[in-house]
């Protein structure tokens, strides 16, 4: 067993290293010169050389590549093209956004997608059902943009026009400024993050409870007279959690890597937002990073997992 | 453990000489339910009713895009044409939707109506072009990982998750940034980051026909790899692949829409709905300009959810037994299963896998043309 | 006093296609202490029966009444049955791997029983019960096997945890719906005596379902046989064997090979069960009676009651009598086939093989076996095998799961490499032939295989399935093909003009029909089935026995029969290996193996499989019909 989460920690290094590789190649085709981009439009070839020696880009590819390496392994990604602030402290800087963001939208989706899923798998065929399913087919079908805006016209615009202000339209307030402010800017962030993720979570849970409740030890936890109650949470729901949390891992790293779309509807100043105007600005330490710390969620999401999955299922021990 | 009946209609020729005094009596007027052959998948569908609006709206759309030209010599508005005296109030402000621009026209005094038609195209063609172009690299690894196994599995499948666990949309945007942003870039991207579920899933499904007996008959007549692969597991593949390019259709599209939205995709004067909603979020626009997002926004929603649904109805139509079997072996899945099957009017009896499966197949088996029923 | 009291019960279970009448009419009482056998064939509504009175199946529409220990079952509110569930009515289901949740304990599965119905039942003390329990069922050292995974237990040892779990509150009656089925042979044996022996020393009663008559001979008193919903008939055990009054029972004993003679010909039930959509007028038994006239297919037939206590539902005023033994492979059809073959044979180039008639077609020497060579899960299959086929042979290959038989086929068959050791097979050794020379050898070997749906590709067309051993092999045109493929359909028995149909028309014995077609197809000197029946009801079995020995008198086929199922075996090879863990531990004639068992595993296989049937009573030689 522990042999088996070594070996995933291993594969997850070797991950993070191709996707680092990748990366760094990528820009090294690019077109455009980032010591240009600093030294400025007008600057001399012995300015534009300087920057670049400074820059460390005259050295062959491979040495730039184990630099970055032996730098990232202490925690220094470099310094940003555009602004001259070490990249890790800017990345640190936005984190605190994505996290609230991604982590009060997480509790969100769950709290309304996996009850409803239940009803939806206790009550098939009925109107409740029938409901549900409408609902999570309209939300899952709702591009993240288009269902930010739609909410930011109906619960802030409107309002506005008519003269009070119902919710923010997006900014983000800082947790020690008080929770109140906080949420309160938070919640349309939230609510289209967790609208469209409980859709998905809901004809999830919907699916799999459906499996679960057509197995043969229901029907014996059923012929022992247990409450039908134990039936399905205690016997049924816990068969379930494996998918479940699979499923929540995969999007809890791929959103902390940058609910990118959120970010820009509602003027957030993210991870994601930082990755666009890096992309925008060919600011190449900043995107590398960026892309980095992406992958490094999802991986470690996916190694909790794992971990996660031999605690609940007993048959994975040895 | 089931021997069941299956009937055979008035018009087929008398059964086996087994059978003949049996089905003589009871055959009654029952058709056969041809399992799958494209008409049967057809009836089938044609029952689900939101799955045949979806259907029309598609066909709808298509018919939009193909006509956009024509749309816009009815208007008289061409696509990227700025109409700033007429599009455009005194203040500057774009006007809402009149008798001369249907949908309303936009910042810059382009008929939104129009964008939207010669949007459509985009999306479309990027949604769907996109879906089969990785569906296809799907099935080839998929195939291939899961039917030879060993060293080319392993490769194949460090690749895969190698690219299941690349931050999409963080690297379609440095990708983008590197290479410019451009039709052609979009639709690589999205073929790029979409392929590798597919490739999971149909690895994990050929591995299980790989066990099948069928399969083993087949290596025991002498028959290759290839004719195996072509006859014996292609075919039962296709209900999947038919699926998941479905189902593929409206997230190519979405992402397409997304990285447009964030101007990584298709970029201006080409029209394309994420565009024209990342010019309605400049500056808050669709505030004043409301319609500058009903519009796309609408119809955005309406192509996702029209191939969503229709995805689900296909599947359902495809494998009527997905929704009504009762005991379904558990199997592990790792990966997204993200829509759920259709409610089975059965589901909450849970009882013996035996008899009730067999009755359920019995039921199967009989179409639901007329049964004249015998006396009582 | 009789415990359970059914009367004239119906159960109706609406589906999207249309309402199954899965059980009609069906009347009988269960006597304190004793044990009830409900027999049927899938689909005979013997399972849904029993969950649907005891509330299992909420979807179902029940009528008529049931009376349990005082309780109207079918009035009582969901939340009374419950409270009867596990506590007056224990349940032990058929699977016990997939019938016991994978996640939580033993020990605390059984304990929820306890809190469930006494909520007041101290921790240690509802813990000490269950241990207590698990002892009685024969679980050694029950305190630490309490924390154990139910995939950590053998299927026997999980079924025992199943009984204990079922008894621990000490109900009065137990439902064992086809308990032993997914079990070994030798391992049902241990069970069923565990289930004897709690209900003796708790006086608990004894529902047992079975689709094995045989079964139910040898461990109830009373039993009951179901078909297609409806009961044909009822009463003690002794007479349903000695002297069956209904034709259908009469079929069920002449199908099975346990209770008929040892190679005289099985008598099959033709045909197949209806379905259970519709409501035929008359007995649902009728279109495959032989005994059935044109009254039979009008009216429902009465209940009449003999005075041995036998009750059945049937016109027949005397005793059926069995249908006469008839060819499966009809004289004609094999005529024409053989002239056919020699003119093919005249014609083709099969100078490779000799047509040495002497020789033995496979010699297997020291065989062994090990899967996963190399690495440290390495598991040694079969350990040192010899086995000689001699032309003309039915050798049965006998054996429990996993004790190799399957490996062994395979490997004879040339399909998977041994690891060391020869098989040689029809002169040529396995381990040394080239790629062409493996793929012309498959025309002397072919398998028909156990799973009748799985065996099939259910994308093709049956016609092109039969067909493609002659694409295959001998690249035929079309039309040959298609004349090949009709003449092979007829020999199986089935009608060539389903030629373009899908596998999924067709019933479980039909596709066996096809996967045989398909083994002949090439005209092999070996035929290896690998359990061909044992997915078929016991009906249908006998058709396929029936077919196979039919073909191999037709045309000297050389088979390979692999089988758990004893019976089986002896009825249908001359010849047994017994295999037990990779080796072959007793071969020889089937009667002296059968009848004269040398090594211990065998004479443990032999009686376990033997069922004890209770001989005619008095009453039933002697029985009279009484007023209905």
């Amino acid at each position: 067993m522990i042999k088996n989460i070594v070996k995933r920690f291993v594969s997850a290094v070797i991950i993070l290293l191709a996707l680092s590789i990748f990366v760094f190649a990528l820009f090294y085709i690019a077109p455009g010169n980032p010591a240009r981009l600093i030294a400025g439009e007008k600057a001399s070839q012995t300015v534009l050389d300087q920057v670049t020696h400074n820059l460390g880009l005259d050295k062959p590819l491979w040495q730039q590549y184990l630099l970055f390496v032996s730098h990232a392994l202490s925690g220094n990604f470099g310094i940003s093209y555009r602004n001259q602030m070490p990249v890790a402290g800017l990345i640190a800087s936005r984190l605190p956004v994505t996290f609230s963001l991604v982590g009060g939208a997480v509790v969100l989706w769950l709290l309304i997608g996996i009850p409803l899923g239940v009803v939806s798998a206790t009550h098939p065929g009925t109107w409740k059902d029938r409901l549900a399913q409408i609902l999570s087919q309209l939300f899952i079908s709702f591009p993240s943009f288009v269902l930010g805006m739609f909410l930011l016209y109906l619960l802030y615009f409107l309002p506005k026009r008519h003269k009070f202000t119902l919710f923010p339209p997006g900014g983000y307030s800082q947790l020690a400024n008080g929770f109140a402010q906080w949420a309160w800017h938070m919640t349309l962030p939230w609510l289209t993050l967790a609208l469209l993720m409980a859709a998905l979570y809901q004809r999830l849970t919907r699916a799999e409870m459906m499996d679960v409740l057509g197995e043969d030890y229901i029907r014996t936890a059923r012929a022992k007279g247990l409450p039908e109650h134990t039936v399905i949470y205690k016997h049924g729901l816990r068969s379930t959690l494996t998918v479940l949390t699979t499923q929540l891992g995969a999007d809890i790293g791929s959103l902390l890597s940058g609910s990118i779309i959120i970010e820009q509807v509602f003027g957030l100043q993210g991870v994601g937002s930082l990755a666009v105007t890096s992309v925008n600005t060919q600011d190449r330490p900043v995107i590398i990073g960026v892309v980095l710390l992406g992958g490094f969620f999802i991986v470690m999401m996916n190694l909790l997992v794992d971990v996660l999955h031999v605690a609940l299922e007993p048959t994975l021990r040895k | 453990m089931n021997d069941m009946a299956v009937h055979d209609s008035e018009t087929a020729v008398a059964a086996s000489h087994t059978d003949s005094n049996t089905d003589d009596r009871q055959s009654g007027k029952r058709r056969i339910e041809q399992l799958s052959t494209g008409r049967a998948v057809w009836r089938r569908l044609q029952r689900n009713k939101a799955s045949m609006i979806a259907l029309t709206f598609i066909v709808l759309l298509v018919l939009i895009a193909i006509c956009a030209p024509v749309i816009a010599t009815i208007t008289g508005h061409g696509p990227t044409q700025q109409y700033r005296n007429s599009g455009l109030t005194d203040n500057g402000l774009p006007v809402g939707p009149n008798a001369v621009f249907w949908f309303g026209a936009d910042q810059l005094g382009r008929d939104e109506l129009v964008c939207i038609a010669y949007g459509a195209r985009v999306s479309l063609l990027v949604g769907v072009v996109a879906s089969i172009c990785g569906s296809l690299i799907a099935v080839i690894v998929g195939v291939t990982a899961g039917y030879f196994g060993g060293l080319i599995d392993d490769v194949l499948s460090r690749i895969t998750d190698f690219v299941m666990t690349m931050p999409f949309l963080l690297c379609a945007l440095a990708l983008v940034s590197v290479f410019g942003a451009s039709i052609q870039m979009c639709m690589f991207v999205v073929v790029f980051f979409s392929w590798a579920v597919t490739g999971r899933v149909i690895r994990a499904q050929v591995q299980v026909l790989k066990k099948k007996e069928f399969v083993e008959a087949a290596r025991s007549l002498g028959a290759s790899d290839s004719s195996i692969i072509i006859k014996d597991i292609l075919p039962n593949l296709s209900e999947t692949i038919i699926v998941y390019t479905t189902q593929g259709i409206p997230s190519c599209i979405v992402f397409e829409a997304s990285l447009s939205f964030l101007g990584m995709g298709v970029v201006p004067p080409t029209p394309s709905w994420g565009g024209m909603l990342s010019e309605a979020a400049n500056n808050s626009m669709y505030m004043v300009a409301p319609w500058m997002v009903f519009f796309p926004g609408l119809f955005l929603l309406m192509t996702t959810l029209s191939f969503n649904i229709l995805g689900d109805g296909l599947r359902d139509a495809l494998d009527p037994k997905s929704g009504r079997r009762i005991l379904r072996k558990r199997r592990k899945k790792k990966g997204v299963r993200a829509l759920a099957s259709v409610v089975p009017v059965v589901a909450q009896i849970s009882a013996s896998s035996d008899d009730l499966a067999a009755l359920q197949e019995q039921g199967m088996a009989v179409s639901d043309q007329t049964i004249q029923k015998k006396g009582r | 006093m009789s415990i359970l009291q059914v009367d004239d019960v119906s159960v109706d279970l609406p589906t999207e296609d249309g309402v199954i009448h899965a059980v009609q009419h069906v009347s009988f009482s269960v006597e304190r202490g004793e044990v009830f056998g409900i027999v049927g064939e899938s689909g005979s509504g013997k399972s849904v029966l029993t969950q649907a009175i005891t509330g299992l199946l909420p979807g179902a529409e029940i009528s008529g009444s049931v009376m349990f220990d005082g309780h109207d079952l079918l009035s009582a509110s969901a939340n009374e049955l419950r409270n009867l569930r596990g506590r007056k009515i224990g349940m032990i289901f058929q699977d016990p791997l997939s019938s016991l949740h994978p996640y939580f304990t033993i020990g605390s599965q059984i304990v929820e029983v306890i809190t469930a119905h006494e909520p007041h039942t101290p921790r240690a003390q509802a813990r000490q019960r269950a241990i207590e329990m698990l002892e009685m069922v024969g679980i050694k050292h029950a305190e630490r096997r309490f924390n154990d995974y139910p995939h950590q237990f053998s299927g026997g040892m999980r079924q025992r945890v199943m009984i204990a779990m079922a008894l621990v509150l000490k109900p009065e009656i137990i439902i064992a719906d086809e308990p032993t089925t997914a079990l070994d042979v030798t391992i049902q044996k241990q069970v069923l005596n565990v289930l004897k022996d709690m209900s003796g020393k708790l006086g608990t009663t004894v529902i047992m379902i079975s689709h094995d008559l045989t079964l139910l001979g040898s461990f109830a008193d009373r039993a009951m046989v179901m078909y297609a919903g409806h009961q044909l008939e009822t009463g003690p055990v002794s007479a349903l064997f000695s002297r069956p009054a209904h034709p259908y029972t009469l079929g069920l004993l002449n199908s099975s090979p346990d209770a008929a003679d040892n190679h005289q010909r099985l008598t099959p039930i033709e045909g197949r069960m209806p379905s259970l959509l519709d409501i035929p007028t008359g007995c649902v038994f009728a279109p495959r009676c032989p005994n059935a006239k044109e009254r039979c297919f009008a009216r429902t037939p009465p209940r009449v009651t003999f005075s041995d206590g036998v009750s059945m539902s049937c016109w027949l005023k005397t005793d059926p009598v069995a249908p006469p033994a008839k060819a499966e492979v009809d004289a004609f059809v094999v005529e024409r086939a053989k002239d056919r073959a020699q003119a093919q044979a005249n014609g083709l180039d099969d100078g490779q093989w000799p047509a040495d008639n002497a020789m033995p077609v496979v010699i297997v020497k020291d065989l062994h076996l090990v899967y996963g060579a190399g690495k440290r899960s390495a598991v040694e299959v079969l350990k040192g095998v010899d086995l000689t086929v001699n032309r003309g042979d039915s050798i049965g290959l006998v054996g429990e799961s996993g004790c190799g038989k399957t490996s062994l086929a395979r490997v004879i068959a040339g399909l998977i490499p041994a690891t060391s050791g020869t098989v040689t097979l029809l002169g040529k050794d396995n381990a040394t032939v080239s790629k062409s020379e493996w793929r012309r050898q498959r025309r002397q070997v072919q398998l028909v295989f156990q799973d009748p749906y799985g065996s099939l590709n259910p994308r093709r067309r049956v016609g092109s399935i039969i067909g493609e051993p002659l694409h295959i092999q001998h690249h035929w045109g079309a039309a040959q093909v298609k004349q090949r493929v009709s003449e092979l359909m007829e020999l199986v028995g089935l009608n060539p003009e389903h030629y373009n149909r899908y596998p999924g028309e067709f019933s479980g014995g039909q596709r066996q029909r096809i996967g045989i077609a398909r083994a002949l197809a090439l005209d092999p000197e070996l035929i290896i089935f690998d359990e061909p029946v044992s997915a078929l009801d016991v009906s249908i079995q006998a058709q396929i026995l029936n077919l196979i020995q039919d073909l191999q008198q037709a045309f000297g086929y050389t088979y390979l029969f692999i089988s758990h199922d004893l019976a089986v075996v002896r009825h249908v090879c001359n010849r047994v290996a017994v295999i037990r863990n990779g080796k072959i531990v007793e071969r020889g004639d089937v009667e002296r193996v059968y009848s004269n068992p040398q090594a211990e595993f065998t004479k443990r296989l032999l009686e376990a499989s033997v069922h004890e049937i209770p001989p005619e009573t008095p009453a039933t030689e002697s029985r009279v019909m009484l007023r209905s």
